[in-house]
């Protein structure tokens, strides 16, 4: 019981941090509550371990992002619908330029996509990447520079972008 | 080293979290039960657990993110063994719920109970109709991992085995996504190392055996998430795409190699003999109709859905399209753009079943949370009559576009079979 209380302290402080975490891991709000919800569950699970053992935080934000690169992501099955309180409605991102990196970021494969919100978002070294995903420093480092060089191969350059910002 | 990318890549993450949905007051409470409940689905083995929790209060059911970073339904997942893939959530606003009667009450044709239990004990989860009176069902030996098929008579209550499921060693991805065709059972399984098994027994009982193995050269690690529910063709043929590479694939039932299927370049496979554009993979392409464009690999007959300007995230099937208008209105139509509607519906996140049917959320008459099935070619809905939970959480069986002709779910004692193919 004493668990339940301080997981519910846990979820009511850090819930949103986590949406946030899981919007720009995958891009969409679906997949952010989906894996931010799933991977709170498997946290509620491990509770008592985790706490004894490890920083809850580090804990989930570790299974989503080895969830958002596994085959969890299509396999899911069960529905929990929650009712949400009305935001206001934002469309797109400030700037045209912002909002196309956004757009091609969506296009990279998970992986890499995971390996540059790790990098840049959490500002994770890459040995820490590495940990999180449980894959090597090297693998790591390919992801990062394989989508570092298709999204720089598909954003305009600097001139252009000035000439379309103005 | 930082260059223009990697700065922006720094700005543009932050403030796209900004974006992100909210988490809803009582969160922890929903997980809890969701927990529990799995917990207790793994311990009695009986794992019926593809189940919703819809969270009572408020007015109507909120089924679907809106537009854009508005709030968001959560699906979740038992285990990366699960074994039912989705198709994309599409969004919908906030419309009045559903409404109708007793299931039996609507469509009698298409309903049948049978007791949960069989007389022996044995748990039996249903996959599909072999035929008007007989279930393929599957049992499990751990969660959610298949280690059999059996032919259950609904007249008898009598079981006959198939065959045993194997599960190889490095499997991932347990034996999912049975389809019956040919006189055959298919399924597919998943290696670590990406490999697909694609599987086949007798209907009549016998062997499975493995047809094919094959490999798109992709690992699980590099997004290799497997193949979408596969067919069978009638002239004894597997057919099938990857989830997110195009390309639809060909292999005789006998064995054989893997052959790409001449015409399929570019293409997935809906359901025999109709493939198509594009992807159901939502994220690479927003804003193009999933299955906008449908092509009949036995007649050569094409279909186009009808899309009008500005509409978003149109996903159809053979007879229906959903999307969201460009003011960011649901709607739902068939595909020659008739017959259109505005919201009243939430869509199910695992898309249409059989083409046509989607779970719904709503209150009953008397003020309670109800589950409904509603079916989109006539609007007509019914009532599940599945009971809310004593904490106010109703769970119900996911449904999805890769459901077959059969839908069930359990009411106390009883087993519901819905039949879609009766429903007309």
């Amino acid at each position: 019981m004493e668990d339940d209380s301080r997981f519910a302290d846990f979820v009511a402080e850090r819930a949103d941090a986590l949406l946030r975490y899981g919007y720009v891991l995958s891009g969409d709000p679906h997949d952010a509550a989906d894996l931010t919800q799933e991977a709170l569950i498997r946290l509620h699970r491990a509770w008592p371990r985790v706490r004894r053992k490890h920083n809850p935080e580090s804990y989930v934000r570790m299974t989503m992002a080895r969830l958002h690169v596994s085959v969890w992501r299509l396999r899911r099955r069960e529905r929990l619908v929650w009712e949400l309180p009305e935001v206001p409605h934002r469309d797109a991102l400030p700037s045209e330029a912002e909002q196309g990196l956004w757009d091609l970021l969506k296009r990279l494969p998970r992986k890499q996509r995971a390996v540059l919100v790790l990098r840049y978002y959490e500002q994770l070294t890459d040995d820490e990447i590495a940990g999180v995903l449980g894959i090597s420093s090297g693998t790591v480092r390919s992801h990062a520079s394989l989508g570092l060089g298709k999204l720089r191969s598909a954003v305009p350059r600097p001139q252009t972008a000035k000439g379309r910002a103005r | 080293m930082t260059d223009d990318v990697e700065a922006g890549l720094r700005s543009v993450l932050m403030r796209a979290a900004e974006q992100a949905p909210q988490a809803p007051g009582e969160l922890s409470t929903r997980l809890v039960t969701v927990s529990r409940r799995r917990r207790r689905a793994r311990l009695s083995g009986l794992a019926a657990v593809a189940a919703a929790v819809v969270a009572v209060g408020g007015v109507g059911v909120t089924w679907g993110v809106a537009a854009q970073p508005a709030p968001s339904p959560l699906g979740q997942a038992t285990t990366a063994a699960s074994v039912e893939a989705t198709s994309p959530v599409s969004p919908v606003e906030e419309i009045a719920g559903p409404s109708g009667d007793l299931i039996e009450k609507v469509w009698p044709q298409a309903v049948r109970t049978v007791p949960k239990d069989l007389p022996g004990g044995e748990k039996i989860r249903p996959v599909e109709f072999i035929d008007d009176d007989t279930l393929l069902v599957t049992t499990w030996g751990s969660f959610e991992r298949t280690n059999a098929l059996y032919a259950y008579d609904l007249g008898s209550a009598a079981l006959r085995k198939i065959a045993d499921v194997p599960t190889p060693e490095g499997t991932v991805g347990f034996a999912t996504d049975f389809t019956i065709g040919a006189e055959h059972v298919v399924w597919w399984s998943q290696r670590r190392t990406g490999d697909i098994d694609l599987w086949a027994a007798p209907l009549g009982g016998g062997e499975a055996k493995r047809v094919a193995v094959h490999n798109n050269g992709k690992g699980v690690e590099d997004d290799g998430v497997g193949i979408e529910p596969p067919s069978v063709t009638g002239d004894g043929r597997i057919v099938f795409s990857y989830s997110m590479q195009a390309g639809v694939f060909t292999v005789p039932l006998g064995g054989g190699t893997v052959e790409p299927l001449a015409g399929g370049e570019g293409l997935y496979l809906l359901r025999w003999p109709w493939i198509g554009s594009v992807e159901v993979e939502r994220h690479a392409h927003p804003d193009t109709p999933s299955f906008g464009e449908l092509v009949n690999m036995e007649t050569g007959e094409k279909r186009t859905a009808v899309v009008h300007p500005g509409e978003r995230e149109v996903r159809c099937g053979l007879t229906v399209c959903t999307g969201l208008k460009s003011d960011g209105k649901a709607f739902y139509r068939l595909r020659d753009g008739s017959q259109e509607k505005e919201g009243g519906l939430r869509m199910s996140p695992g898309g249409l079943a059989y083409d046509r049917f989607l779970i719904a959320t709503g209150r009953g008459s008397a003020g309670a949370m109800r589950v409904f099935l509603q079916d989109l070619a006539t609007g007509t809905s019914a009532d599940l009559g599945i009971e809310p939970d004593k904490d106010g959480s109703i769970g119900y069986p996911a449904i999805g576009a890769h459901t077959g002709r059969l839908y069930s779910y359990e009411v106390k004692d009883k087993l519901v079979l819905v039949d879609f193919g009766k429903i007309s």
